[in-house]
């Protein structure tokens, strides 16, 4: 027999290096507890941490940004490092590269707590001016917890007895462990993305110790929250309680119950209100009824005293008529009967005149008579006219007339002018 | 699924929140005191609508649960 050799296995620096890595592969993710001795920041991205225990140190090494709550972190802090084991490709240097750095124990907790809600704070994430309400009838809900859990029971339940007919978007998650923190924020970011319509996102657990309630002090949960576009209520643990996940919330519950309380109004207290403004409404129409029926009856009050009040207006008007008719009638009365008096004056002064006049006419007619030429003629006178009918009034008269007609009570004498010898006998 | 409702009261299409606020609109009207007869009643009996359409919505009906799980986790 002779023995074969069996060339030892040579690497080079960098297989040797890439052949560790592949066996430390193999330990998959790992959690260690330790405490920090040192914490440094390189260039504001890379995060160095020794990590110790009482008698040993490993180095861990992680990216800032994708560690929640590293600013919380701090020498001294007993934490849990969840990570996996490698070696630096090019300088060998053995480290944990941490995935998630939480603080362990009540201490370590607390102190990280305070750390992160100061820092919080100072960006206004607990802002309560940044607070929005939730509409007052919420009927499309998101939901996010635990499933099968108390928390789940006790908000449907309660929601239940206070209103019905909602619809609820249940997104189960994790609250508590390992996956808690990326559940929680995947089930609000993903609301946030497809489920857009919902009035309010409900995230509740029941109580805890600050461990078991990590995942809601968590950054990155906290600035999930504070960053949905629905209107957010957190109720986490039992009264008392507080997490960060509250403080971002628009709504702090107490707990699951108390968040379906704020969220929705309670039937019967709703039933009473509709009832109350049917009474309302009902009520105050009755009133106007009862204004209009009495303006209806004063303004026909009003009609009536008008009414009456014409009337009356008239009937004076028509008593004053017949007033000044009766007056006008003895009027004219007066005036007939004194100008039936005048008449008769006047007839018996005109009877009067007439007689007298006719006497005085009587008169003269006898003195128109008595002077008459004719009857001076009866009495034994003549008239001498020529023969154009001009009366002889002188000699001269007869001068001028070759033939003259003398009339005699008895006849007419015609004569011839002889001569006409001048005698002023009558001169 | 929700229970069955009696057909007694009316189905508007409308959500809790909108009947709502419009039947407190109407009691505002009314209480602001310059609604006429004419247009009273109509909107009295259009708050009736309302109120027996709330009454119905408000019945102990059961609230719809929809898990998402599976379409969710995928993000994960």
């Amino acid at each position: 027999m002779t023995d074969t050799l069996v060339p030892e296995p040579q690497f080079s620096v960098s297989e040797f290096n890439e052949m560790v890595n592949l066996h430390l592969a193999h330990l998959g993710q790992l959690m260690i507890v330790g405490e920090i001795g040192k914490i440094n920041l390189s260039q504001g991205k890379w995060l160095f941490i020794t990590l110790k225990d009482e008698y040993s140190s490993v180095d861990v090494f992680g990216v800032a940004f994708q560690l929640s709550g590293w600013k919380a972190l701090e020498e001294g802090m007993l934490v849990h490092v969840r990570g996996v084991a490698s070696v630096h490709q090019k300088s060998g240097k053995f480290s944990i590269r941490a995935e998630q750095i939480t603080p362990a124990g009540e201490g370590g907790l607390r102190l990280a707590f305070e750390k992160l809600r100061a820092q919080l704070e100072t960006e206004g994430l607990f802002d309560t001016t940044r607070k929005r309400a939730i509409t007052r009838f919420p009927e499309r809900i998101g939901l996010i917890t635990a499933p099968q859990s108390q928390a789940y029971n006790d908000f449907v339940k309660v929601l239940q007895n206070r209103l019905g007919g909602l619809k609820i978007s249940y997104f189960p998650a994790s609250v508590q462990g390992a996956q808690a923190t990326r559940e929680l924020i995947a089930a609000i970011q993903y609301a946030n993305q497809h489920y857009k319509h919902l009035d309010a996102l409900v995230i509740c657990r029941g109580g805890g110790s600050l461990e078991d309630l990590q995942a809601f002090n968590d950054e990155h949960v906290v600035r999930s929250i504070f960053a949905s576009s629905i209107p957010t209520i957190v109720g986490v643990g039992h009264e008392g309680d507080i997490s960060l996940a509250d403080l971002a919330a628009d709504i702090r519950a107490s707990t699951p119950s108390n968040a379906a309380e704020l969220l929705v109004p309670e039937r019967q207290a709703l039933l009473a209100e509709v009832q109350s403004h049917t009474r309302h409404m009902e009520s105050l129409l009755d009133r106007r009824l009862n204004q209009y029926s009495f303006t209806a009856q004063h303004a026909l009050h009003g009609m009536q005293e008008y009414v009456t009040l014409y009337l009356t207006n008239i009937k004076q008007v028509v008593n004053t008529y017949f007033g000044f008719t009766a007056t006008f009638d003895a009027t004219i009365q007066r005036y007939v009967t004194a100008t039936n008096e005048k008449q008769n004056t006047l007839s018996k002064l005109v009877d009067y005149t007439l007689s007298h006049n006719h006497q005085h006419v009587d008169s003269l007619s006898r003195l128109l008579n008595s002077l008459d030429y004719h009857n001076v003629i009866r009495r034994g006178f003549s008239i001498t006219r020529s023969q154009d009918g001009t009366l002889v009034r002188s000699v001269h008269d007869a001068e001028q007339a070759p033939t003259l007609e003398t009339t005699l009570k008895d006849g007419t004498i015609y004569s011839t002018v002889i001569r006409t010898p001048k005698k002023n006998t009558y001169a | 699924m929700p229970k069955t409702q009696s057909s007694e009261a009316p189905e508007l299409n409308l959500s809790l929140s909108d009947a709502f606020a419009e039947l407190e609109s109407l009691v505002a009207e009314f209480e602001d005191g310059d609604i006429d007869l004419e247009k009273g009643i109509p909107k009295f009996k259009r708050g009736l609508t309302l109120a027996a359409f709330l009454k119905k919505r408000l019945q102990n009906i059961e609230n719809e649960i929809e898990e998402i799980k599976a379409e969710f986790k995928e993000d994960l």
